[in-house]
């Protein structure tokens, strides 16, 4: 019956047998225990239990629910799976010996576990379904299993009756056992069945551990021990709040006779507690957190409730409990918030996120749990009174105390690491200001020999707006590191403190020093700028002049203007170790300032041997608008070391050198790979003229133009939301694609079937070469095709469908189910098949063709590629073969 | 060492059995065909020696090669296998010595030029860096 369901692939099938097999067989158990456990507990303990058995159901599953996704991710289904049915196993025959025994604690315990087994093994099979077939094959093949679970059903019902009537009801339960073992087999076979059809044992092992993304979480073992220790602090934390609420609430309730007074007293309290909470927010937590650190942050909290649980214990009066109420109310949303945010900044940002979500979830319901569990167990079972219950919360205080200092010696080291592997985010500090263990930590670094971390520490230290690390600045002025020289002199100069301990680095040896060293005497001290830059320009010795330049150009003072046409002739006949640099300054300076003569100069820039120098020209082009170099910068498009300058300038220059690309890009007479690069260049001018001259010049120009031009629209989708494309011109363009595919896919198999009836005769190497390039064209036109969707769909969607198409094969299924959905229902039966590879169903092939006819086909067509692999077949066939077809490559 | 000419399928033909090009299209393969040169050593030739800094990689077209390390002979390799195919993106010491056993023609890929290359046609980079990729990963996993 499923080796016949429409459209079931043919290497799906047996995994939709044995899934089917598998729920029939498990819904079957189910079904024959359920009666066993009904009839046994109503015949022997009758249904006024039922109540607090239902609640013992729900609190069972509740437990397993929340422990079996772990194990799922930790193991992997299969494992699960196997694992489940063993214990199913085992618990059913000791069952069965405990219900012949007789009493009524067994009929409880089956009553509960049958409940259990009956959520695990349904959810466990549709897990198992989910793991043995991918989107598509689901899509296909999920009703097919469903209808296995509803067989299974009315199997194992008609069993049931069967069998109790002639054997008894507690027999059920053995051969309930003996039916589960059957699915061991199944689901062993479905594990082979899907090794071969996904590719063995590496693919297995990927699907089969889905916890792979924890893998690095777990390699960190120094950060991994600092998020168990935040986890323990967070804990005690949720515990004692327990013990707070429960004291807060039966005093309360002891010294109120009425509901009313006591919502009153309530309110009261909450609403002190959030004005306390936010006046310790505004004047105590920065204060606290930049004086004393983290560190003491978190200590503050337990300190204080100590205190107050001390004051409960001696006195558990209505106004010792408000203090206590008030005290946590007041420090926990403020200044111990506070510090546990801080505690996270070490850990990298992924780990961060799956350690909040841990907190979040299971440590924070953990603790609740747990508190409350102490509390049934101090009150209800020890009788304690609220003054011993104060001294057993102090206790835990004390252990909480403890876990905090330890925390905060894991955070100075966490923070340590952190910084040396430069993974503390400047956004992670940038809002709350530095703390005082975190700027001691950056001081520290900033005295070490580590170029690395004293330039991070320095990037760090200057988005706080402290001023007690500037003081440390000048003494970085003679670092052995010239990019910390640099990174000092820059931050003084942000800091408007002209330092004349600058000066001497003028004569930097560093270029970048130099230029930083005359900023700093021009922007610290903004009422000499233009003095003293006349003076350094004016300076006998070269490299400051050449400083000086630089600085105008890198920074465009307004004072820039003091460079003239001197300055720049000076700069071009330099010769020796600052040649290079003389000529770069002056074409950067062309850019900035208006000179006499400066095309002339440009010219000569353009020419430069040296690229750097060139490079700024073609920058100094574009901020000049020098329209007559437009050719010569398109020319340059070819080249890879001035692509980019080239192309900034002319999007600089707007208009004219888009027209002037779009003609040349229409002339055949340009060099091809100057033409391949024009698509992306204009496509950066974002219009729509653009979009369309390139929508139409698909299939129509060159082959080797079609990918420049359609990433060029991608790109001009993606990046401007003015520009509009007709469905209908996208869709032509699809249509189109498949007409190619359909004739690639002719000849892939005239050339197939030729190798197949007649052998190769010594070109099979060729052959196969010719197919495999055949099969690539398929691949590059799917992508294309993809990327014409991308013009009339979001570009996320059909972006991430293009990630998945080239990921894996399991991968792609799923993409492709989710490409079903999103298109309209006549692009969905062009598309899809193509994305596929399944077009042969559609009824769109050619007529076959014979391997001559497919050879010829591709002598006369454009492919160069292609036609070349054709060539050489024909070339190595035999000789009146190749006459044949190509009459001239015989006659040389 | 002499040359020779071979056509781009050719050429195609030897460089689709390189491990480091496995994931390039053929027609990548014949753009990367295009900046290798062939070369014909006669035998004994001493292709590259140990400690000699690596610039290029080789694909043994015809002939025989013996990769040796201190005099010791550590493979042999034939046509369609290839020596040196990390000296395309690590400038530092060979390990092994290759010498020719006999006539050898060789396709040779200088890794100046194979970056120069690889700029021009960024298509390329993705396919050679899954293959790295994966080669990394496979040393890995024997490592550990």
């Amino acid at each position: 019956m499923i080796g016949g369901a429409p459209g079931a692939q043919e290497s799906e099938r047996t995994r939709l047998a044995l899934m089917s097999v598998y729920l029939l067989i498990v819904i079957a158990c189910y079904t024959i225990t359920r009666a066993a456990r009904d009839s046994l507990l109503v015949a022997g303990v009758g249904p006024s239990q039922l109540p607090l058995l239902y609640i013992l159901t729900a609190a069972g599953i509740g437990g397993v629910a929340a422990i079996y996704p772990k194990a799922l991710s930790a193991r992997g289904v299969r494992s699960v799976v196997r694992w489940t049915t063993l214990v199913a196993i085992v618990c059913l025959v000791v069952f069965w010996r405990a219900v012949e025994r007789g009493g009524r604690l067994p009929l409880y315990a089956l009553y509960v576990w049958v409940s259990v087994f009956g959520a695990v093994v349904v959810s466990q099979a549709w897990s198992l379904a989910n793991h043995a077939l991918d989107a598509r094959e689901a899509r296909r093949g999920f009703a097919w299993i469903g209808l296995g679970g509803v067989v299974g059903g009315i199997l194992g019902g008609g069993l049931a009756g069967f069998v109790a009537s002639w054997y008894g009801a507690p027999v059920l339960l053995p051969m309930s056992a003996a039916l589960l073992a059957a699915t061991f087999w199944i689901v062993r076979r479905l594990e082979s069945v899907e090794a071969r059809a996904r590719g063995g044992p590496a693919a297995r092992r990927r699907r089969d551990n889905p916890g792979g993304a924890e893998e690095g979480l777990r390699g960190n073992r120094k950060e991994s021990s600092y998020v168990s220790t935040l986890a323990s602090l967070l804990f005690a934390g949720v515990i004692v709040e327990a013990f707070i609420d429960y004291e807060f609430k039966t005093i309360a309730g002891q010294g109120f006779a009425s509901a009313d007074r006591l919502a009153a007293y309530f309110g009261g309290i909450t609403s002190c507690g959030g004005v306390l909470a936010l006046l310790t927010q505004s004047f105590l937590t920065q204060r606290v957190l930049k004086r004393c650190g983290a560190g003491a942050a978190i200590v503050l909290l337990p300190i204080a409730l100590l205190i107050a649980f001390l004051l409960v214990a001696a006195q558990p009066t209505l106004w010792a409990v408000s203090i206590l109420k008030l005290t946590d109310g007041c420090l926990s949303y403020s200044v111990h918030r506070s510090g546990m945010e801080l505690l996270y900044l070490p850990i990298s940002a992924r780990a961060r996120a799956a350690a909040k979500a841990r907190m979040d979830t299971l440590v924070d319901r953990g603790g609740r749990a747990v508190g409350g569990v102490l509390l049934l167990a101090l009150t209800a079972g020890f009788a304690l009174s609220l003054s011993t219950l104060s001294l057993v919360a102090s206790g835990a205080l004390v252990v909480w105390l403890g876990i905090a200092l330890t925390a905060r010696r894991g955070y100075v080291e966490a923070f340590r690491t952190a910084l040396a592997r430069r993974a503390i985010e400047p956004e992670g500090l940038r809002p709350r200001g530095l703390d005082r263990t975190t700027r001691r930590a950056l001081e520290a670094a900033l005295t070490g020999t580590d170029e690395r971390q004293t330039l991070y520490a320095l990037s760090l230290l200057g988005l706080s707006h402290s001023e007690v690390w500037r003081s440390r600045l000048p003494s970085l002025l003679q670092h052995p590191s010239a990019a910390v020289r640099e990174e000092t002199v820059s931050l003084l100069t942000a800091s408007k403190t002209l330092t004349p301990e600058v000066e001497p680095l003028w004569t930097d040896a560093s270029l970048d020093v130099r230029v930083q060293a005359v900023r700093h005497f021009c922007e610290a001290g903004p009422q000499m700028a233009r003095s003293t830059l006349r003076e350094l320009l004016a300076n006998a010795d070269y490299r400051v002049v050449l400083a000086a330049v630089h600085y105008c150009a890198r920074y465009r003072p307004s004072d820039a203007d003091l460079i003239g046409a001197r300055t720049i002739e000076r700069a071009l006949v330099i010769t020796g170790a600052d040649s290079v640099a003389a000529r770069t300054a002056a074409a950067q300076a062309l850019g900035v300032v208006r000179v006499p003569r400066a095309r002339q100069f440009l010219n000569r820039l353009l020419d430069d041997p040296n690229p750097e120098v060139a490079k700024k020209a073609i920058w100094a082009c574009g901020q000049r608008g020098h329209r007559s170099v437009i050719p010569r910068l398109i020319a340059m498009l070819a080249e890879r070391s001035l692509r980019w300058e080239a192309t900034e300038a002319l999007l600089k220059m707007g208009n004219p050198a888009l027209r002037e690309l779009l003609r040349r890009f229409n002339d055949d007479a340009t060099p091809m790979n100057v033409r391949r690069r024009i698509p992306k260049v204009c496509s950066m001018f974002g219009s729509q003229e653009v979009a369309d001259l390139f929508i139409d010049g698909i299939h129509h120009m060159s082959p080797v133009l079609d990918i420049p031009l359609t990433k060029a629209l991608n790109r001009m989708r993606s990046r401007s939301g003015r520009i509009r494309f007709e469905p209908p011109r996208v869709v032509r363009l699809i249509e189109e694609e498949a007409r190619m595919r359909d004739g690639f896919r002719a000849i892939q198999r005239a050339i197939r079937r030729r190798r197949d009836e007649q052998g190769t005769h010594g070109t099979g190497e060729i052959a196969d070469l010719l197919e495999r390039a055949l099969g690539e064209r398929l691949d590059e036109s799917r992508h294309r095709v993809l990327r014409f969707l991308h013009l009339i769909y979001d570009p996320v969607d059909i972006r991430t469908v293009q990630f998945n198409v080239s990921a894996s094969p399991e991968r792609r299924a799923g993409a492709v189910e989710f490409l079903d959905n999103l298109l309209t229902p006549a692009l969905r039966e062009l598309v899809v098949p193509i994305v596929e590879g399944r077009e042969n169903e559609s009824g769109r092939e050619r007529e076959e063709l014979s391997c001559d006819e497919a050879l010829q086909t591709l002598l006369e067509g454009d492919d160069a590629w292609l036609k070349a692999i054709a060539r050489e077949l024909v070339d190595r066939s035999t000789p009146a073969r190749a006459a044949s077809l190509q009459p001239e490559l015989c006659r040389g | 060492m002499g040359g020779l000419w071979m056509s781009a399928v050719e050429k195609v033909l030897f460089l689709q059995r390189v491990d480091i090009f496995k994931y390039a299209t053929t027609e990548m393969l014949a753009y990367i065909g295009a900046v290798a040169e062939v070369v014909v050593t006669p035998s004994a030739f001493v292709i590259f020696s140990e400690q000699e800094m690596s610039d290029a990689m080789y694909v043994v077209v015809r002939g025989r090669v013996r990769l040796e390390k201190d005099g010791r002979e550590i493979i042999l390799i034939g046509p369609g296998q290839s020596a040196g195919a990390w000296a395309l993106f690590d400038h530092s010491p060979r390990l092994m010595s290759a010498v020719a056993l006999e006539e050898t023609v060789l396709l040779k890929i200088r890794s100046e030029t194979f970056y120069e290359f690889l700029a021009d046609h960024d298509e390329v980079t993705p396919a050679i860096f899954k293959a790295v990729i994966e080669r990394v990963k496979g040393l890995t996993a024997d490592t550990l």
